[in-house]
């Protein structure tokens, strides 16, 4: 099949009734999510999760999808309004974005902010559509011992370089990877971290953990926390939204640059988007025309970043389709989702089930359009919507957490797993350890247990079956080295710039 | 997250001399190790297959890679190298999960309605300075929708009473 009839394929799918009420959902709940302060997307998309079990894999999919890049551009919203990013990867928008509205050009910013994030994520839609089945392709033809070394290097990679300490990270990973296994093992048939009880049996339930790690730890975060109380309520009209022909112009290569940036750190497992911004923002300090007026409120401050972090939640789509590896916690709950819905991600996703494969990328384009469209006329509601206070938010927000993690499987144990990890979750937050990887490792620790052992199974026992095959040598090496340079960081103690992990 | 990329959290002190032992490294360690025993205990005690690469075989060295990490860790906080741990705020922490505990025992005992009433209202008391009123406005508007979307709109199996 080329191409055209893969995407024909595709929006046969995502522009079915169906799909178009899911993708609209998707979004503008991501939107909303991603303009509320105090509530990130992993929390929303672990919440949402039981949601989607009433409907098919491929509308559960756009719908957490349209969520996840949603969010991307209502975190954006509250980054030039309130200097309050939502989420991590719009922070950096914050500056420039911020100084326009003091300047009374806070509609400019949200338009190019708009534009430059629906061309960003365009870039990466078409990038996917490009590379995706030439990766397949090349994963199809890795054995097990490739499949393990690329897991390790990817979980290496992504913990390394989420915030805190690298130890940390490790730490965090290896923890999900115990956690990963609970349960029958599919191989020998033993039951493992069980305790006795029977409902561990299938392994612990990935949207209670999530909830707890994410959700609960989250609201704890955040109750009593000083609000901002003074929002910019300046009425944003449509026509404060024309941006100059002076800022058009800037805008333009900077969105193109940013793009460049969002769709390379996209596809490496842990960069994604936040350092993607980051790195968008130092490429405009260099190459930019007004590279002095950064800062001030200059548009390629904004245009930059915003194409940055779109392009990249879009590209961060293709090592976790095509491989299966996700490369962020949030395409671990992605695969997640799919796991539970029957949907095996990885090389053979794309022969196998091409409908959902392709209907989820056509989904993308009408996502990214739907929120092209939606978000100019609904600015208005999202400008309101920051001033509802947490305090009457987050008790909605439990008993939603409460009543999602129970519906699951209609059971009040996984209520008591919700509060272990609840627990578990607050606590490393008070000792500094991030606890997204940890949820990487959860997915994660099954497979590398699976492909650990094949490999060893077809050399009988010889470790060396590793170092032997090229592929596998060459990203166990990079493992090493990604390892030795976290390392080395840690101990020099120097102060990166803080390398969120969405 | 978010908050610390603007440098908008509250600087803390790095824990020296005796505060070592109130340190984040430490605690982390101290966690660390309790995942790394029991996952070593666990593999251990697991009915062990001939095979070499049985069901313990991966939690085992899990277990020591954890504990690894764990000795890092309390290296870092024996050398002074490690932030002071931030307090937990036990108001919120308290109620919130007691908010959570109750709709687990309550449900099989009353039934859907009290239990929910019981979570939004713990959840609410984690935050000082709530009147009557609002508690019982925000348990109405809260409760009203959700029981609308989950129990009416997705059928979920929540016992009324």
């Amino acid at each position: 099949m080329g191409v055209f009839d893969n995407l024909i394929l595709g929006f046969e799918v995502a522009l079915t009734w169906q799909a178009l009420w899911f993708c609209f959902m998707g979004v503008s709940v991501g939107m909303f999510i991603g303009v509320l302060p105090g509530i990130g997307p992993l929390a929303a998309i672990s919440m949402l999760l039981p949601l989607t079990y009433y409907t098919t894999p491929t509308h559960a999919l756009i719908m957490l999808a349209g969520i996840y890049y949603g969010s991307q551009y209502g975190g954006s919203v509250s980054s030039i309004l309130l200097r309050l990013p939502g989420e991590a990867s719009t922070a950096i928008t914050a500056i420039d974005g911020y100084e326009m509205t003091k300047k009374g050009r806070a509609g400019a910013a949200l338009l190019i902010t708009t534009v430059a994030s629906f061309v960003g994520g365009t870039i990466g839609i078409i990038l996917m559509t490009a590379f995706a089945p030439m990766l397949a392709d090349i994963a199809l033809s890795f054995g097990s011992a490739e499949m393990f070394a690329l897991m390790v290097a990817g979980l290496t990679a992504a913990s390394a370089l989420t915030d805190g300490s690298p130890v940390k990270g490790f730490a965090m990973v290896a923890i999900g990877l115990i956690v990963g296994i609970v349960g029958m093992d599919v191989t020998t048939g033993v039951m493992r971290f069980t305790y006795d009880q029977i409902q561990l049996l299938d392994g612990v339930n990935l949207v209670a953990a999530a909830l707890g790690l994410f959700g609960v730890s989250e609201i704890l975060a955040n109750i009593g926390q000083p609000q901002m109380k003074e929002v910019v309520t300046r009425k944003v009209t449509l026509r404060s939204m024309m941006p100059t022909w002076q800022e058009t112009r800037d805008a333009i290569p900077a969105t193109l640059r940013g793009s460049g940036a969002g769709v390379l750190f996209g596809i490496l497992p842990g960069a994604g988007a936040t350092i993607s911004s980051f790195f968008a923002y130092a490429m405009e300090k260099r190459f930019s025309r007004n590279r002095d007026k950064l800062g001030t409120g200059a548009v390629e401050g904004v245009a930059g970043p915003e194409a940055a972090n779109n392009a990249a939640a879009q590209t961060a789509f293709i090592p976790a389709l095509t491989l299966g590896i996700p490369g962020n916690p949030l395409m671990a709950l992605m695969l997640g989702a799919m796991i539970i819905h029957g949907v095996a991600p990885g090389a053979r996703m794309l022969t196998n089930t091409p409908d959902v494969f392709w209907g989820l990328v056509a989904s993308f384009w009408v996502g990214n359009l739907m929120l092209l469209v939606l978000n100019i006329p609904l600015i208005g509601i999202w400008v309101r919507m920051l001033t509802v206070p947490y305090r009457l938010l987050y008790p909605a927000i439990m008993l939603l957490i409460v009543i999602g993690v129970y519906s699951v499987n209609n059971s009040v144990f996984d209520i008591y797993v919700l509060v272990f990890f609840g627990l578990l979750g607050y606590a490393m937050r008070l000792l500094g350890f991030s606890p997204a990887p940890l949820v990487l490792g959860l997915v994660l620790g099954p497979m590398l247990e699976d492909n650990l052992r094949r490999s060893l199974m077809l050399s009988d026992g010889d470790y060396s079956i590793f170092v032997t095959r090229p592929i596998s040598c060459g990203l166990l090496v990079l493992t090493a080295l990604l390892i030795v340079l976290a390392l080395q960081r840690a101990w020099v103690g120097k102060a990166m710039a803080p390398a969120g992990d969405d | 997250m978010s908050n610390d990329i603007l440098g908008t959290g509250p600087a803390r002190a790095v824990a020296t001399g005796r505060d070592r032992l109130l340190s984040q490294d430490f605690w982390g360690g101290v966690i660390l190790t309790v995942f790394a025993v029991a996952a070593i205990w666990e593999a251990l005690h697991l009915p062990e297959t001939q095979d070499e690469l049985g069901a313990s075989f991966f939690p085992f060295w899990i277990g020591v890679l954890i504990a690894i990490f764990a000795a890092l860790l309390f290296v870092g906080a024996w050398r002074g190298k490690s932030l002071l741990a931030e307090r937990p705020a036990w108001r919120p922490f308290v109620f919130s999960f007691a908010s959570l505990l109750s709709f687990a025992v309550l449900l099989p005992i009353v039934g859907g309605v009290i239990s929910m009433i019981a979570v939004v209202t713990l959840a609410a008391l984690g935050e000082p300075g709530r009147t009557l009123r609002e508690i019982v406005m925000l348990n109405i508007i809260v409760i009203v929708p959700l029981w609308l979307i989950f129990v009416v709109g997705l059928s979920v199996q929540i016992p009324l009473f």
